[in-house]
C-alpha cells in the first residue's frame, strides 16, 4: 500500500483526498501557493510544501515544483483532485517517469479523452450513442436519408465554426437548403471555410453522466447517474442522483454500453462519461478522466467511497464491488456554494467574518473554509458543497431547503440565496428541468 | 491599499499655489468621497481676516477638486482581482486615454477567481486617465478609469 500520498490541490477536494488517506491510514503532504499557508488543507496534511506565488500558474499548476515537493518528502504517489493538472496528460507521464504512481488513468486514456472529436469517434466505435451527423452534404439523397432516420430539428454547424458563427437551427424541410447556403456563406467570410455538416440538434436535453470505476484486471463497474441540468455558463450549480427522469430500463441500458466501453478501452481508475439525453436517447458529449466536484450524490446513493476506492486501485488491487452489488438507495442533492453575488454573480473573495455549517442527519458539507477565512481572489469560486441525502427525492429536497437556511456565511457574498430560488420552483421540484433551466431562471 | 497618483500631487500644487502659503504644515488625502486637507502655519501667524480668506480658498479648491474627479466621471472596481488592459499580453489595450467609448463598450478587464469580467463604460464619455496599470491587483471601490 501507498506509504505517503502528495495532494496536488487545494480547497475541499484536498480535503476530501486527506480524509479518504487518512483512513485508509496512508500519510499526507500538501502543497499550497504563499497565500494558502493558512489554508485548511494545509493545516490538515502531516506534511505541507509551498510549491511558489499565488497565481495558479506558477504553484499550483507548477509541474517542476510539484514533482520536487514530492521528491523531497519521499511521496510514493500523487493525487491530482480535479482541474489544475488532474487532466494533463504530460503531468501524469512526468509523475510516472519519476517512479511516482499517478492516481488517475493512464496517460494515453488522458489524450485520447482530451481530444473531444477523437473521444466522440473512439466511443462510436465501442458503441457508446453519439449525436448524429452527416459530414458530406454534395448527396442529396443522403442528406434525405439522414433526415429520415434523425429527423428535425437538425443544426448546420461550420467545420472550422466556433462562436455561433455559421450555425442554423432547421425546424422543417422548406428551410433546409437555404439554412445551408446561409450557413456556408457566413461560415466562408468568418474561417474562410465553407464546409458545413449537419448535426441532430436537441432542443432542451438533460445533461446526464454515469460514473464509472475500473482496476487493472480489466474490472469496469458502472454507479448510477448524476443529473447536472442545473447549470449557468456550462458551470454546473446542482447535481443530483438518480434523476428523475431516468427508467431503471433506461439506466441499465446506458450503464451496459458505458461498462462495455471502457472494458474495450481498458480504462482504469475513476472516470465520467457525460450525456445530452432526450426522448429516452443518449448523446455522448465527454469524458472526465478524474474525479468529479459532484460525486459526493453517488457515494451517498450507493455507500461507496469513491475517492478510496480510486487510491486503491491505482494502487494495484483488485476491485472488491460487484456490479450486482451496487443498488441506488434513496436521493441525494448537491448544492455547489460559490463566493459570488446571487444575482449580479461578481466573484467575492475575501474574509469570512461569520461561518456556521449546517448539520443533522441527512446533512453533509465538503468545504475547506473556517471563521475568519480569508478566501483568495486568485483561485476558483466554488468554496463548499452542500450535500443532503433522504430515503426519498422530496425528503432530500426538503433537507436541502432546511440546510441552505441553515447556513450561515458572513463577510462576502455567497450563490445560497440562488440555490434556495432554484430548489422552490415548480420545475425543480419536478426533476424535469433540462439544461436551458438557468437561462430561462435569469432572464 | 489605495495609492496616492499624479492627479492628487497636481491638486496639493494647485491649492497651495492658490492659497498663496509659502509653507505646509501638514497634509491630510482621504480617498473614500475623494478630500485633500492642507494645513498651514500662515493662517495661524496672518491676523483673523486673511485667515478666514485663505480658509475659504482652501475650502473653494477642494470643491474644485471634486469637480475635477467628479463621482460620475470615475469607473470604480466592482471587485478585488487583476485588472488587465487588453483582451490578451499581445493586442491592443480595450481604450486609450483620448477615446471616445459608447455605453457598454468594454474598458478593460478584471480577473477574479478564475473568471475574467468585462468592465464596461457605464455610458458614452472620453476616456481621461487609465490609473489602473496593467495585470495590477485592485480592491473593490479602487478607480479605474477616469472620464472628462
Amino acid at each position: 500500500m501507498f506509504k505517503k500520498i502528495l495532494i496536488a490541490n487545494r480547497g475541499e477536494i484536498a480535503l476530501r483526498v486527506l480524509r479518504a488517506c487518512r483512513e485508509l491510514g496512508i500519510n499526507t503532504v500538501a502543497i499550497h501557493s504563499d497565500v494558502d499557508e493558512n489554508a485548511m488543507h494545509v493545516r490538515m496534511a502531516d506534511e505541507s510544501i509551498c510549491v511558489g506565488p499565488a497565481s495558479a500558474q506558477s504553484s499550483y499548476l507548477n509541474i517542476p515544483a510539484i514533482i520536487t515537493a514530492a521528491t523531497l518528502t519521499d511521496a510514493d504517489a500523487i493525487h491530482p483532485g480535479y482541474g489544475f493538472l488532474s487532466e494533463n496528460q504530460r503531468f501524469a507521464e512526468i509523475i510516472e517517469e519519476h517512479n511516482i504512481k499517478f492516481i488517475g488513468p493512464k496517460s494515453e486514456h488522458i489524450k485520447m479523452m482530451g481530444n473531444k472529436i477523437d473521444a466522440k469517434k473512439i466511443m462510436d466505435q465501442t458503441g457508446v450513442p453519439i449525436v448524429k451527423g452527416i459530414n458530406d452534404l454534395s448527396d442529396k439523397n443522403k442528406i434525405e436519408e439522414f433526415i429520415k432516420k434523425v429527423k428535425y430539428p437538425i443544426i448546420v454547424k461550420a467545420a472550422s465554426g466556433g462562436g455561433g458563427k455559421g450555425m442554423r437551427i432547421v425546424t422543417e424541410e422548406d428551410d433546409l437548403n437555404k439554412a445551408i447556403n446561409e450557413a456556408k456563406l457566413e461560415a466562408k467570410k468568418s474561417f474562410n471555410d465553407e464546409n458545413v455538416y449537419l448535426e441532430k440538434f436537441l432542443t432542451s436535453p438533460k445533461h446526464i453522466e454515469i460514473q464509472v470505476l475500473c482496476d487493472s484486471f480489466g474490472n469496469v463497474v458502472t454507479l448510477g447517474e448524476r443529473d447536472c441540468s442545473i447549470q449557468r455558463k456550462h458551470q454546473k450549480l446542482i447535481e443530483e442522483s438518480p434523476s428523475s427522469v431516468l427508467t431503471n430500463e433506461n439506466r441499465e441500458k446506458i450503464s451496459e454500453l458505458c461498462r462495455k466501453s471502457m472494458k474495450k478501452i481498458g480504462y482504469e481508475g475513476v472516470g465520467t462519461l457525460e450525456f445530452l439525453y432526450e426522448n429516452n436517447e443518449f448523446y455522448f458529449m465527454e469524458m472526465n478522466t478524474r474525479l468529479q466536484v459532484e460525486h459526493p450524490v453517488t457515494e451517498m446513493v450507493t455507500g461507496i467511497d469513491l475517492v478510496k476506492e480510486q487510491i486503491l486501485v491505482a494502487n494495484g488491487e483488485k476491485l472488491t464491488i460487484k456490479q450486482e452489488d451496487i443498488k441506488l438507495k434513496g436521493s441525494s442533492i448537491e448544492c455547489r456554494i460559490n463566493a459570488e453575488h446571487p444575482e449580479s454573480f461578481i466573484p467575492s473573495p475575501g474574509k469570512i467574518t461569520q461561518y456556521h455549517q449546517p448539520g443533522g442527519l441527512g446533512i453533509r458539507v465538503d468545504s475547506a473554509v473556517y471563521d475568519g477565512y480569508s478566501i483568495p481572489s486568485h483561485y476558483d469560486s466554488m468554496i463548499g458543497k452542500l450535500i443532503t441525502y433522504g430515503a426519498t427525492r422530496s425528503e432530500a429536497l426538503k433537507k436541502m431547503n432546511r440546510a441552505l437556511e441553515e447556513y450561515v456565511i458572513m463577510g462576502i457574498n455567497t450563490n445560497i440565496q440562488l440555490h434556495q430560488k432554484i430548489i422552490q420552483t415548480d420545475e425543480f421540484k419536478r426533476g424535469s428541468y433540462n439544461i436551458n433551466f438557468m437561462s430561462n431562471l435569469i432572464e | 491599499m489605495t495609492k496616492i497618483d499624479k492627479t492628487d500631487l497636481e491638486n496639493i500644487k494647485l491649492i497651495i499655489k492658490e492659497s498663496k502659503i509659502n509653507s505646509v504644515a501638514k497634509i491630510k488625502i482621504k480617498k473614500n468621497d475623494y478630500e485633500i486637507e492642507i494645513t498651514s502655519n500662515d493662517f495661524v501667524e496672518n491676523n483673523v481676516s486673511v485667515q478666514k480668506i485663505e480658509k475659504k480658498s482652501e475650502v473653494k479648491e477642494v470643491e474644485n477638486t471634486n469637480e475635477v474627479i467628479n463621482e460620475d466621471n470615475i469607473v470604480k472596481s466592482p471587485m478585488v482581482g487583476v485588472a488587465y488592459l487588453s483582451a490578451d499580453p499581445n493586442s491592443q489595450p480595450y481604450v486609450k486615454v483620448g477615446q471616445h467609448v459608447k455605453a457598454g463598450d468594454t474598458l478593460l478587464l478584471i480577473e477574479a477567481m478564475k473568471t475574467f469580467n468585462e468592465i464596461k463604460a457605464p455610458r458614452s464619455a472620453i476616456i481621461k486617465k487609465i490609473v489602473t496599470l496593467n495585470s495590477q491587483p485592485v480592491e473593490y471601490g479602487d478607480t479605474l478609469i477616469i472620464f472628462e
